[in-house]
């Protein structure tokens, strides 16, 4: 787990600034991101809030939160 | 502070080749890039042992793009298919002729070949004064309103300047028939990320630095000047200082960068009403081709997909071994917010299951994938790209915003790039 993530349990995707490109999904080590029907999903069962993602997504369009 | 005299922000296929031009006549070149590789859209990712575009799909050969290359000395690795082309109509797969490929494939789709005829004659006698506002569709239902003819042209339009025929402005495709641009493309062995990768080596080895993981935050400017950029990287702001700065994030993202009230109220109105052409794609993955031709399928009589490829039948290094990617392309009804995923991507997929009848939705895995708003098929559509000057001196404009007319995807943000290095000779600057 990244150290940054302390006390944060999930990844949230803002709907308004997700466009579907799927950088996340592509990059994500465990699986834990999708995308259809133009929008990322993420799974908090599967994440290991590695953080990844936040850095991929061209629109900072994710964030770790608490759930 | 350390100094550079030319700072690029955004490292797409504008920036690196603007960076690598001002690196060679020996200028000392920062590029920052906010995500943590090169190329923007035009780069690729590893996913599964596949190799799968950011954004860019077929390159283009012999374009503004291998130009660059060439005089830089660095290998332009592209593989073309032949055919380049082939076009699916009511089952039948089509080999252009060497002449007069559109007129051959008009008569195919028509099925009054008078119509065919009609759109012909139109396109010859057509002066060049065309309002700029015509779109496609309305100059096809002046002339020919055929079914046969308005599928060509939406998967032309659409596979080429990823907009819909409603969208698609009639002057600039006959600038693009008449410029005769994008003849030929192939895919690159090595995937995008390969090609922009050996512009970021070419910087760096030039005594420049191509940071990534590093966001711009302003564009400093005094007296109306560029004065400085300071940026995000590893937790900490940096601050250099430069007499040239070279913006690839857009219109609105630079004015948010040198701050608003440096522009003028008509070069601001022009950023905020710039519309982009959305790009859907559906990526499928199989253990076996759904295709057997290595190159472009244009799909004319398909509800959204203006062509589809199967990359891996000329590059097999873009999967692992016996693997295949098929990728579904082709831009949604408009490009436009609210955008309707669910009918969009419906429409396409359902294209995809018809058109490849090996292509089983419940064994093979697939992506579905939009580009659009901040993150689209191109930030300008088709002949409404801005002009590239701008009202700070020393900061110059590239990138599929700015792309120069006639020129679409990395050729034309090739071109803008030549196009800046250029402008900034001329100026003396």
């Amino acid at each position: 787990m990244n150290p940054e993530t302390r006390g944060m349990d999930e990844i949230r995707i803002d709907k308004e600034r997700c466009v579907g490109c799927g950088q996340c999904v592509l990059i994500c080590p465990a699986g834990a991101l999708s995308v259809a029907w133009g929008l990322a999903e993420a799974d908090p069962e599967t994440c290991v809030l590695c953080l990844e993602c936040l850095d991929y997504c061209p629109l900072g369009a994710l964030e770790a939160a608490r759930a | 502070m350390t100094g550079y005299e030319a700072i690029v922000i955004g490292a797409g296929t504008g920036g690196l080749c603007a960076g690598a031009l001002l690196a060679s006549a020996g200028r000392r070149v920062l590029v920052l890039e906010g995500l943590p590789f090169v190329g923007g859209r035009f780069s690729s990712l590893d996913h599964k042992g596949f190799t799968l575009t950011t954004g860019a799909v077929s390159i283009e050969a012999g374009g503004p793009l291998e130009e660059i290359f060439d005089e830089l000395g660095l290998a332009f690795d592209l593989r073309c298919p032949e055919p380049q082309v082939r076009y699916l109509i009511d089952g039948r797969l089509l080999d252009l002729p060497a002449k007069d490929g559109l007129g051959f494939l008009l008569r195919e789709a028509c099925a009054d070949p008078g119509q065919a005829d009609r759109v012909l004659k139109a396109l010859r006698d057509q002066s060049g004064d065309v309002p700029a506002d015509l779109s496609v569709a309305d100059w096809l239902a002046a002339h020919a309103p055929d079914p046969g003819a308005a599928g060509i042209f939406r998967a032309l339009c659409g596979g080429i300047f990823s907009v819909s025929l409603e969208e698609a402005s009639a002057a600039e495709l006959f600038r693009m028939i008449g410029r005769r641009s994008f003849r030929r493309f192939g895919f690159p062995p090595g995937g995008n990320a390969r090609l922009a990768g050996a512009l970021a080596a070419y910087i760096d080895e030039r005594g420049g630095r191509v940071a990534t993981r590093a966001r711009a935050e302003r564009i400093l400017v005094e007296k109306d000047r560029v004065a400085a950029v300071t940026w995000r990287e590893g937790g900490q702001v940096e601050t250099a200082a430069c007499r040239l700065a070279i913006s690839n994030v857009g219109l609105p993202g630079t004015a948010a960068l040198a701050g608003r009230d440096r522009f003028p109220d008509t070069w601001l109105a022009r950023a905020d009403g710039m519309k982009a052409s959305y790009t859907l794609t559906v990526e499928i993955f199989s253990d076996r081709p759904l295709m057997d031709f290595p190159g472009v399928l244009m799909t004319p009589r398909a509800r959204r997909a203006a062509f589809i490829s199967c990359p891996t039948l000329a590059c097999p290094e873009l999967a692992p071994p016996g693997q295949h990617m098929t990728i579904v392309l082709g831009p949604p009804a408009r490009s436009e917010e609210p955008f309707e995923g669910r009918s969009e991507f419906g429409a396409l997929l359902d294209d995809a299951r018809r058109l490849l009848p090996a292509f089983d939705p419940d064994r093979d895995e697939f992506l579905m994938r939009s580009f659009r708003k901040g993150w689209p098929g191109f930030r300008a559509r088709p002949g409404q790209a801005a002009r590239p000057e701008s009202p700070i001196e020393g900061l110059f404009l590239v990138g599929d915003a700015v792309n120069p007319p006639g020129l679409y995807g990395v050729g034309g943000c090739a071109e803008s790039a030549r196009r800046a290095v250029a402008d900034i000779r001329a100026a003396g600057l």
